[in-house]
């Protein structure tokens, strides 16, 4: 009797332990996200305006990207590069640049995305910034 | 004993203590999602505030670069020039009202807030507020270079500068404060986003803009032979296209500026014959090529010194640029003592051709047959060639004319009502500072002519050769030499002092000090160190006050661009070079034609390699054809690694080849090499400058394009420390430009245009690029742990 009555303590703790578990999940998550969010970001805008520019017309290091998987070496083509954690594979990236001026752009404002499956349910972010021409000459 | 209660109570024991544990599980795992979430919305602030800060940064960039009355370079440029230098404790020149002209940089802000509408809209973000923030404006110390009392202000202008302080360079720090709100749920939270970059507003104008040539410390004082020599060296001619009337020269002197005798002989063994006393290589006695470019038809003539002499005479009407045609009236209105003065031979030592005659004839018969009076005196050139021609053609008063005695008439085209006597102000400026009248004395620039004087001994000629005559003269290079009405006094030894001098010092006076360029002084170690007391104070030239051109400047304090070489200079499609600002580059070199859009400043200094131009550099041109009011300023100051100075004669900017048209102010060094396009006869023939004609002539005959194939022309202005006139070997003519709006002003109703001594704002604003670093000077951002 003692260990039905135990048991069934147990139940509401067991669903709160895993409610707290499933918190953390989504929390550690949500910090890989915002990782992933800033460390793009801060690569697209260290790249200036020109890199943009460059990079969208003749890309070279595939920053701006449809849904694809973050998996792989974190720097493609470097054999020394470390690889995103096999954790990171659960996340998926979007990143695209939209000119203010299709013939003439002055600004590019970068949207990214980051999605990820939750059990029960499918969540993302979105990040971004404006690359501007600091220098038009 | 019954144990049952006991399993109970440790049970609900151990639940409430299960319980307890989960309660603190969840609620920290709760507020560490809570943290987490709030971790990503100050990134994502974080990033939305950058995002701002940067379309602002662009938009107060945008605002500043513009000129006009919609932009705010004006009043920012106005602010700077109240500011002043740290150490003096000065003003930094800051004043609210700049930012109040402001507008609100939260409307610009225009993609930041498309990302929160569009793309990141999990939270509510909202960009509240954007403030600027203008500190620590000042001026870039140049110091001494940019003193007042170190700029160089003629004798004419007394103490009036050609600069205000709104011409100077300056540096400011802009920072944007960013406010983001985030409003999650009923809480409303706040992020602050604070960064700086610094600004350089730099004047990218002419060098010295006054002055056809400024040549700081003129031929190389260290080699007496130089300071004799220099101007007659190279095969090349120096041509100084001056602007009528107008257009400044200044040569740092003492120099010696050979003039041409083409008939001289040094060979002949005959001293009859010597020096093309009596000799003329055409029948006429017709001068050369580089005579006759120096000839006028008018009775006022253009020659610096006389062949024989030619006299000068200013002419009554000074409303219009093209005094030739006006000169030509003067005769009618002068006085009967004036009109003395310009009868045939009138002048003792000169000789005045008549207007309406065959004066080429006129001239050889005054040599060659008929001389009615006992006695003439008169002389002629040295040198078979001469190279240096400070004055082109079309310039009567090839330098701005302004008497000593109105010293308040500043403007140019004065004119004076009584002549002086002697008339000093029709002199090549050179170096002067008030109250100094030997430094005065031992700077001069000197003809060199040689003095004969011929004798009529029952119609035969006589060469006097008595008395050392035919006898070396070194007067004072003057355009008014033939109008001198103390002859005699022409002759005054004012040469022979410094001679002297130059013989016994300036042999043993050594090479300059270092360029202590890394030392933050360069420029100022340049000066001469004597090492022998008696050596002329001008070669002590450690004062440095009235010395250097307007807007001479520590060029690589004031870069804010710096590139390898020409192909980092920033570019448009169509490959035209875009300048903004002072662009320092390892080297220089060029491989063809080049334009450029905008203005802006190339110096060239680092680790010394030479520089070549070999196409053309010329200003972007409007779809009318006309010339833009871009402009371009090359600095060439080359020092060796350990800040030491190259060799000065082997360290010129060269200008490869012939054909080369360059549209710049440029200052270098040790001068500028040219190695092609040396013009006979025949291509000034086929330019339509024949010898036999005269400048009115060419007037109409001049073929400016043709010209411009065959020589090296600068379309500007030139400065330099040394003049290496050696180096020059093929033609270089400097053109004043009058189309650069940075020199001259256009006035379309009169077609006249005029020098801008000094820049009224208008100018100011135009002549300064205005260039903020794309770089981080600080960076805070606060709120994310509220």
């Amino acid at each position: 009797m003692t260990i039905l009555i135990f048991s069934f303590g147990l139940l509401p703790l067991i669903v709160l332990f895993q409610s707290s578990h499933k918190s953390t999940a989504q929390a550690k998550n949500l910090m890989i996200a915002q990782s992933l969010g800033r460390t793009f970001i801060d690569e697209i805008r260290s790249l200036g305006f020109e890199g943009v520019r460059r990079e969208l017309d003749n890309p070279t290091f595939n920053l701006f990207h449809d849904w694809k998987q973050v998996r792989g070496k974190m720097v493609e083509g470097d054999e020394n590069s470390i690889a995103w954690p096999p954790y990171y594979e659960r996340f998926e990236t979007k990143i695209d640049a939209s000119p203010d001026d299709e013939t003439n752009p002055t600004k590019y404002r970068i949207e990214m995305e980051v999605r990820w499956r939750e059990p029960d349910r499918t969540f993302s972010l979105g990040f971004g910034t404006v690359v501007v021409n600091y220098a038009p000459n | 004993m019954n144990r049952r209660g006991f399993a109970y109570i440790l049970a609900v024991l151990i639940l409430g203590l299960l319980a307890f544990m989960g309660l603190f599980l969840k609620q920290t795992t709760s507020t560490e999602y809570t943290h987490a979430a709030y971790s990503v919305y100050a990134t994502m602030a974080q990033q939305l505030a950058e995002a701002a800060a940067d379309e602002a940064f662009v938009q107060i960039d945008k605002l500043f670069r513009d000129g006009s009355a919609d932009g705010k370079k004006g009043p920012l440029l106005r602010q700077l020039a109240t500011s002043d230098y740290r150490d003096k404790g000065g003003s930094t020149g800051l004043n609210p009202k700049l930012l109040d002209v402001l507008p609100p940089f939260k409307n610009y802000v225009t993609q930041t807030n498309a990302l929160i509408s569009l793309h990141m809209t999990r939270a509510g973000f909202e960009i509240e507020s954007v403030q600027p923030r203008i500190t620590d404006c000042r001026p870039i110390d140049h110091r001494p270079l940019t003193k007042p009392e170190c700029m160089f202000i003629p004798k004419d202008r007394a103490d009036q500068s050609f600069d205000t302080t709104m011409s100077r360079d300056f540096y400011l720090s802009i920072g944007f404060d960013v406010t983001v709100a985030v409003t999650s749920g009923l809480k409303k939270s706040r992020f602050f986003f604070q960064i700086t970059r610094d600004m350089k507003v730099i004047n990218v104008g002419p060098i010295g803009r006054n002055y056809t040539l400024f040549s700081c410390l003129g031929v190389d004082p260290r080699d007496p032979s130089e300071v004799a020599n220099d101007l007659s060296r190279g095969d090349g001619r120096l041509v100084l296209w001056n602007h009528p009337y107008q257009s400044r020269v200044y040569i740092h002197g003492p120099a010696v500026i050979g003039l041409e005798n083409p008939d001289t002989n040094p060979a002949s063994a005959d001293k009859g014959e010597m020096y093309g006393a009596f000799m003329q290589t055409s029948p006429d006695g017709k001068p050369g090529f580089n005579l006759a470019f120096q000839y006028s038809d008018t009775y006022n003539g253009l020659s610096y010194l006389p062949y024989p002499a030619r006299a000068l005479w200013e002419g009554r009407d000074y409303s219009y640029w093209n005094n030739l045609d006006n000169t030509k009236k003067d005769l009618d209105t002068m006085t009967e003592n004036e009109k003395k003065m310009f009868g045939h031979n009138t002048y003792k030592k000169g000789y005045l051709p008549q207007r309406e005659k065959t004066y080429w004839a006129d001239l050889g018969k005054f040599l060659t047959t008929g001389i009615s009076e006992l006695q003439k005196e008169y002389v002629r050139g040295t040198r078979k060639k001469q190279t240096f021609f400070p004055a082109g053609p079309f310039c009567r008063f090839p330098w701005k004319y302004v008497p000593v005695r109105r010293k308040a008439a500043y403007a140019p085209n004065q004119v004076e009502d009584t002549w002086p006597n002697p008339d000093p102000d029709l002199r090549i400026e050179h170096r002067s500072l008030l109250n100094s009248t030997e430094l005065d004395e031992q700077t001069k620039i000197y003809g060199e002519v040689r003095h004969f004087i011929i004798r009529n001994a029952g119609g035969i000629r006589i060469l006097d050769t008595t008395n050392n005559y035919p006898r070396l003269e070194m007067p004072e290079f003057s355009l008014n030499y033939g109008n001198f009405r103390d002859a005699e006094g022409l002759f005054d030894a004012i040469w022979s002092g410094v001679k002297d001098l130059a013989v016994g010092a300036w042999r043993n006076i050594t090479t300059p000090a270092k360029l202590l360029w890394h030392g933050g002084s360069a420029l100022v170690g340049i000066v001469i160190k004597p090492q022998d007391p008696k050596a002329p104070a001008a070669m002590n030239d450690t004062d440095l006050r009235n010395f250097y051109p307007t807007n001479f400047k520590f060029f690589y304090k004031a870069a804010t661009h710096k590139f390898k070489s020409v192909s980092d200079i920033p570019k448009d499609k169509d490959g035209i070079w875009l300048l903004e600002g002072l662009y320092w580059l390892d080297t220089f070199e060029t491989t063809g034609n080049v334009v450029y859009k905008g203005k802006g400043m190339i110096f060239v200094g680092d680790n010394f390699k030479p520089a070549v131009i070999r196409g053309n550099i010329v200003a972007f041109r409007n779809p009318d054809g006309t010339r833009s009011d871009s402009h371009l300023t090359i600095a060439y100051h080359p020092f060796n690694s350990n800040g030491t100075q190259p060799d000065l004669n082997q360290c010129q900017l060269i200008i490869e080849g012939k054909g080369k048209l360059i549209e710049a102010s440029i200052y270098s060094l040790a001068g500028l090499r040219t190695t092609g396009g040396s013009m006979t006869e025949a291509d000034f023939r086929e330019c339509g400058m024949a010898p036999e004609d005269t400048p009115a002539k060419w007037n109409t005959t001049l073929k400016l394009p043709t010209l411009r194939e065959k020589i090296v022309a600068i379309y500007g202005n030139y400065v330099n420390f040394y003049m290496k006139k050696s180096r020059i070997d093929g033609d270089l003519w400097v053109f004043h430009d009058i189309n650069n709006p940075m020199y001259f002003k256009h006035d379309p109703s009169t077609n006249n245009w005029m020098i801008k001594q000094t820049y009224d704002e208008a100018d100011e604003i135009a002549a300064h690029a205005v260039v903020m670093s794309p770089r981080i000077q600080h960076m805070h951002f606060s709120g994310a742990a509220q």
